[in-house]
């Protein structure tokens, strides 16, 4: 072997060495997803179930302001009111699922585990069946399997109804606009709800949808065109939905904020506090709240009751809620307060749209 | 239909239109010096990505947009170097680096935003030359004529990079590398030389183009934020054939048809969200289709370069 190739087996090999690494340091989609285990303080709760440590596993991380922030953050709630350890595995991505969920649930002393997103409803109920460990998945009913598999559903309706009542009465051109990242049925049900809860502050009220696409959650510079469009037509409150794309909402509405303009923004599932330039751009949050949900399904697991019926989250039981702000003045506030007293009491319905059609339809009424 | 056409909405499809193009016209601009020097560069969009982390990392740390676009460079053509090393210089398979550098190019921005940003993301507001008198022309002067400085800049390096492939004894080394290299060779040129120059380039305007998007597109980054628009690069640059404006000429339909999806539903045309996303692209196929027969691979891209092998 002469020098030159024993040169060129040297840089191989240290360039090999080099895209190894580099291609190890890839987040998502991993088969072997990184945990992170919270133990809180012991209490008494924890004498009466028959595990000490749960799980969570979820798509994306806690970075999206959304879905998976909230997921992680009250599944860690659930477990600290619970006395319970919880194994946080974030950013698994779509790839395998089962084989997270299969592993998560294999860890010593781990009684349930939270599958936390609406496509890993058939790998939490394959994962169930390898494991014998109960699941909880979201959004499909048909999932649920008694004892084994239970499904949290949304009354995502309810608060974009409240959305609707706090855009209302804070917007100037009498122009909302609506951004929805992607073919999302809960996204389908809050903006049918903000629609009918602005239009029953003032039914003149205009409203414009935007889409970035069937599958955008994550894209921020289509998220920001089309709010950036939004608020060229007219709309000075925007209502954002999406996970990742919310970095470009906001950022659309911190620019327009900066060039003189006054757009409010309504988020959604989290806080994004953090993300506004101006605390004032932020009028609220259709917040989403799991912990009670997450704790029912511990003690009913305990109790030999899970999974017998969906786990609901909504107005009445604090599953849905929005987010105070100082920009939600006290007339707002009794408004907001009136509508979620009528929906609870039940004397105000709110449709609860499930596809595009039945946005379209909402919003032609 | 009335509220669409006012010279704010138009001002702002202009803006948006633009915002589409310009990361699409940098990347395809150092694709197409990478294909025409025989360097297939399908990590595209891991450099693209790393020029998105890095511009905005410098930008954050520095207050400066101007020295983000020079880190998002630095970052592009970090990563170009394991084609650099690995391929122009070992002859290991292009296919599979670019796979890797895509790969890896996701994983390490997404690992570093996660470490640094995830919980104190800052959003970056892009600067605006008001050019004197053109400013002021209702509709465009607003979205052209406001654009930042990079904008104009990025406009300047895209026309030199088309003069010097067309006009240049460089450029000319380039096409040889791509075309015939032995010829390149013979003639006492360096085909691995020539090469090195073309990936780093590709590496450049990659990052360059990563970095406008983080920071004068979105004015933040997030993990995999460029959504496939290396891949789109690729599309782009085999359609031209090695010729800047054609390039230009894609990049501003691509950019178009991304801003009139948004446009169209705020007309009220219902268009299913499905569709939304594939208007871009079914356009480019539409072109594709249409220029088929135009497209011109070079004989030797993708084939690394061994002096005397037959």
């Amino acid at each position: 072997m002469n020098s030159t190739t024993l040169k060129r087996a040297a840089l191989a090999a240290g360039a090999f060495a080099l895209v190894a690494s580099l291609a190890a340091c890839s987040g998502r989609g991993s088969d072997t997803p990184s945990a992170t285990s919270t133990t809180p303080a012991t209490t008494d709760s924890t004498a009466a179930l028959p595990f000490t440590r749960i799980a969570i596993v979820t798509p994306a991380t806690e970075a999206d302001h959304g879905w998976n922030q909230v997921g992680l953050k009250d599944a860690g709630e659930a477990a600290g009111a619970l006395g319970l350890t919880l194994d946080s595995y974030p950013n698994v991505g779509y790839d395998d699922p089962q084989t997270n969920i299969e592993q998560a649930a294999k860890k010593s002393g781990v009684g349930f585990v939270i599958a936390h997103a609406s496509g890993f409803g058939d790998a939490a109920a394959k994962a169930e069946a390898a494991t014998g460990v109960p699941v909880l998945v979201t959004d499909y009913p048909s999932k649920q399997v008694p004892g084994k598999v239970g499904v949290i559903t949304f009354s995502a309706e309810q608060v974009g109804y409240l959305a609707g009542v706090a855009a209302a009465e804070a917007t100037t051109s009498k122009k909302l606009g609506i951004a929805i990242s992607a073919d999302d049925v809960n996204w389908y049900a809050m903006a049918g709800g903000f629609d009918e809860g602005a239009k029953s502050i003032d039914p003149s009220i205009g409203i414009d949808v935007a889409y970035i696409s069937q599958t955008g959650y994550d894209d921020a510079a289509g998220g920001k065109k089309i709010v950036q469009q939004l608020i060229a037509k007219g709309d000075d409150v925007v209502f954002g939905m999406g996970d990742g794309a919310t970095e470009g909402y906001i950022s659309a509405i911190n620019d327009a904020d900066s060039a003189g303009g006054s757009v409010k923004y309504i988020a959604d599932i989290g806080d994004v506090t953090d993300l506004v330039k101006n605390p004032s751009e932020l009028l609220t949050s259709a917040l989403w709240n799991f912990t009670p949900t997450y704790e029912q399904a511990i003690k009913d697991i305990a109790a030999g009751t899970f999974a017998q019926k969906p786990y609901n989250l909504d107005l009445a039981n604090g599953g849905m809620l929005l987010q105070d702000t100082p920009q939600l003045t006290s007339a707002i506030k009794a408004d907001i307060k009136t509508a979620s007293d009528g929906i609870v009491a039940g004397t105000i319905k709110v449709d609860q749209a499930q596809t595009k059609d039945q946005l379209d339809a909402i919003l032609k009424k | 239909m009335s509220d669409l056409l006012t010279p704010l909405f138009i001002s702002t499809f202009i803006a948006t239109c633009i915002a589409g193009v310009m990361p699409l016209l940098l990347a395809s601009v150092g694709e197409t010096i990478g294909e025409q020097a025989g360097i297939l560069n399908l990590g595209i969009e891991g450099m693209m990505l790393a020029g998105a982390y890095v511009g905005y990392a410098v930008t954050i740390a520095s207050g400066s947009l101007w020295l983000g676009m020079l880190g998002g460079a630095a970052g592009g053509m970090a990563m170009s170097l394991i084609m650099l090393v690995l391929n122009t210089w070992l002859g290991l398979n292009q296919i599979v680096l670019g796979i890797a550098i895509t790969i890896a190019g996701q994983g390490i921005t997404s690992v570093l935003y996660q470490e640094n940003y995830a919980n104190g993301q800052v959003s970056i507001t892009p600067d605006s030359w008001m050019i004197p008198g053109l400013s002021r022309i209702p509709a465009i002067g607003g979205s052209i004529f406001s654009q930042s400085g990079i904008f104009w800049l990025c406009i300047v390096l895209a026309i030199v990079v088309a003069s010097f492939l067309a006009r240049t004894n460089w450029g000319l080394s380039i096409r040889a590398a791509g075309q015939k290299p032995s010829s390149l060779d013979a003639a006492g040129g360096s085909v691995m030389n020539t090469r090195s120059q073309a990936v780093l380039l590709g590496g450049f305007f990659s990052g360059i183009g990563g970095a406008y998007l983080s920071l004068l597109v979105v004015g933040a980054f997030t993990p995999f934020m460029t959504q496939g628009l290396g891949y789109i690069a690729i599309v782009v640059t085999m359609l031209s054939r090695g010729r800047v404006w054609i390039v230009a000429i894609i990049s501003v339909l691509y950019g178009f048809t991304q801003a009139l999806g948004a446009a169209m539903q705020l007309a009220g045309v219902s268009i299913p969200p499905q569709l939304i996303s594939m208007l871009p692209y079914l356009v480019i196929m539409a072109v594709l289709l249409i220029f088929a027969r135009s497209v011109y691979v070079s004989p030797v891209l993708g084939a690394p370069y061994t002096r005397g092998a037959r």
